[in-house]
């Protein structure tokens, strides 16, 4: 099949047009063997179907960083009949920069055709660009586009076919020489005035002004993702459950005889002839209800808020404002990005500490991760044991969790050998995104999240009843009653969460609930599960990402760290 | 007028690029983002705790650590202006 690439720097407004281009048939995949993630999508062409790849940002073909190296890769491979073709775009309010790419695309000699993108953007910013000369100069086709309104785009599409190889020359040594000459002959330059954004873009990176400015942010994505996610349970989810879900339930149950091994693992123990979907603990109620109900209207409201931080540019900035913080942890400013993502789903953001350059950095990020930032999932299992002492149980945990994330960040560096890189990053302008790219990778997150949660929810419920049946977790509970007891001063049937803790947090709820533990044990349990393994869908990543060796490390801080804190927990409180 | 690091550029003030002294990787990562020998930038803040800095040259705006601003080399241009 023919394929068309999109290749442009970061922060060009891709998606946008990918997204326009493609309409809803859109895959996000793992490039094979790497973690660096791109879509594909197709298209149309005088009736013949074409895939569209949207290529990872790039600034150019001498790659700089991992990242970008594999993008590269992902560019020479893909371009393989000699109908494929380059779609690369362009900020035309950078002209200058973003043609040192195209100069090295024309050097691939392939079909090459050019988007002026944000083209609407270069009349606030006294820019005008000679489209006709550029088009002429650069012998292949020049189209001015604007992803967000769709200008352009319909010639963009009529034109895609007219793509040709460019018969523009030069030397590389002359690149810059020869990007000068096109830039002068094509550009002009007028008085222009800075606008609101500008000036807010500004103000968010200067340190007096930024960081009111990232605390207000901060709190404001905070309220959204509760009073949304909340809104999403009371609304939706509970009355889907408890109105349409549960009779039917019921009705499953006294047609199995309201008892047996069957009965338990589908439908659980009824509460007083109820359905309790926390503590039932069947695949057909905890098993759906954990996942469905208690998890992803968090996640759905989460991914909302991060992608629009994302899309707008706002999340760099918060990079440059805590750089010099995150220093102290052997990490820069930028991996402030895979911890949000993290909390999250620790697996998007395990995948995301691939922006971060050395394996030291990579090890650091993930550890302190996997351990101290509670995810979803963790995080409405905190909720679910702690909630009920209202604030003060809550920033007992999370507090907590906050200083082991600084402290674990600050021992690693000292003790790790090496140091970190500095950051080195492009500031984008404040955009506001283009809504259906932004609903779309949303999209494509919650389907991520719901691929990698609801199988392992409804493994751990199953093997919860068959431990239950064989009663292993008495047996277990019993061998390690002195760590779980003497140490974390819990009951030896907390065992039980610990051990499904492995495979998902949020199904543990169900289990410690009926125990009747105190606030104190509450606080100890809720931090111990979050810390001392990750889910076993974050653990398969760390291991590709990190190596089994690493993994192996990062595990044995995670237990060591979590009893400690457990234990310290115990004495204190 | 004598060189000076970006380090030492007022935010706010203007300056050309007279040098980048660093490795091969440092010198195309800033060259990609648009920083090289010969263009004009602008500084436009500092941080505290030698944080990183943040520079404008054109329509683009970079932030890097305050190590590597010290490895770049500027000529300060008198006068503020836009």
């Amino acid at each position: 099949m023919k394929t068309i690439l999109l290749v442009g720097n970061p922060n060009v407004g891709k998606s946008a047009i990918f997204s326009r281009l493609t309409g809803v048939n859109v895959i996000a995949s793992n490039y094979p063997g790497t973690t660096v993630e791109y879509t594909k999508g197709y298209m149309r062409i005088n009736n013949e179907k074409v895939a569209v790849i949207d290529i990872p940002g790039i600034y150019t073909l001498e790659a700089t960083s991992e990242a970008e190296r594999i993008a590269v890769n992902m560019l020479e491979k893909e371009i393989n009949d000699e109908n494929d073709t380059i779609v690369n775009i362009i900020d035309s309010t950078n002209l200058e920069r973003n043609l040192s790419l195209t100069l090295q695309l024309i050097k691939l000699r392939v079909p090459l055709i050019v988007c002026l993108n944000f083209w609407d953007e270069t009349k606030h910013t006294g820019i005008q660009i000679d489209v006709d000369k550029l088009e002429e100069i650069l012998g292949v086709p020049v189209i001015p586009t604007c992803g967000i309104t769709g200008e352009g785009i319909k010639q963009l599409h009529s034109r895609i076919s007219e793509a040709k190889t460019s018969s523009f020359e030069f030397e590389e040594e002359d690149r810059w020489l020869k990007i000068g000459e096109i830039v002068e002959n094509v550009q002009t330059l007028t008085h222009r005035h800075h606008t609101f954004w500008e000036r807010l873009g500004d103000a968010s990176i200067k340190p007096i002004t930024g960081f009111p400015i990232a605390i207000a942010i901060l709190l404001f994505s905070f309220y959204i993702i509760r009073t949304v996610g909340e809104s999403l349970i009371g609304y939706v989810f509970e009355p889907l459950f408890e109105k349409l879900w549960s009779p039917l339930i019921l009705k499953l149950s006294s047609l199995l005889g309201s008892t047996g091994f069957v009965h338990n693992v589908l439908i659980g123990k009824l509460v007083d002839g109820e359905i309790d979907f926390v503590e039932s603990m069947g695949l057909l109620t905890t098993g759906l209800f954990v996942p469905i109900a208690m998890v992803l209207p968090y996640i759905v409201a989460f991914y909302l808020v991060l992608s629009f931080l994302e899309d707008s540019g706002y999340l760099p900035r918060l990079g440059v404002l805590v750089d010099s913080f995150m220093h102290k942890l052997g990490l820069h400013g930028l991996s402030i990005i895979s911890m949000l993502l993290g909390v999250g789903c620790n697996v998007p953001g395990a995948l995301g500490t691939r922006i971060l350059e050395s394996k030291r950095e990579r090890f650091i990020a993930s550890t302190i991760m996997a351990i101290a930032i509670p995810c979803m999932a963790q995080i409405a299992m905190v909720i679910g044991l702690v909630g009920q002492y209202g604030a003060y149980g809550l920033s007992l945990v999370f507090g907590t969790l906050f200083i082991v994330w600084i402290v674990l960040g600050i021992v690693l560096n000292l003790t790790l050998k090496g140091e970190s890189p500095e950051i080195f990053v492009e500031i984008p302008p404040y955009r506001f995104p283009y809504l259906i790219a932004l609903l779309k990778k949303v999209w494509m997150r919650i389907t991520m999240f719901v691929k990698e949660a609801v199988p392992y929810v409804l493994i751990g419920v199953f093997i919860i009843n068959i431990l239950y049946a064989l009663h292993i977790f008495e047996f277990i509970g019993n061998i390690a009653s002195p760590i779980v007891k003497g140490i974390l001063g819990l009951p030896k049937e907390a065992v039980g969460a610990l051990i499904i803790g492995f495979l998902r947090k949020d199904v543990a709820v169900g289990m410690l609930v009926p125990l009747q533990l105190t606030m104190k044990q509450m606080v100890i349990a809720s931090v111990v599960l979050t810390m001392y393994f990750p889910c076993i869908a974050t653990f398969a990543i760390l291991i590709k990402e990190l190596g089994v060796k690493k993994m192996i490390q990062a595990a044995i801080i995670m237990i060591i760290s979590s009893l400690t804190v457990g234990g310290i927990l115990n004495l204190i409180l | 007028m004598g060189d000076i690091k970006l380090t030492d550029l007022k935010a706010g003030e203007q300056a050309i690029v007279v040098a980048i002294n660093g490795g091969i990787g440092l010198k195309r990562k800033a060259e990609a983002q648009g920083l090289r020998v010969g263009v004009k930038l602008t500084k436009l803040t500092e941080n505290f705790l030698r944080g990183p800095i943040t520079i404008r040259i054109n329509n683009i705006t970079i932030a890097f650590g305050y190590g590597i601003a010290q490895r770049i080399i500027v000529k300060r241009l008198s006068e503020k202006k836009e």
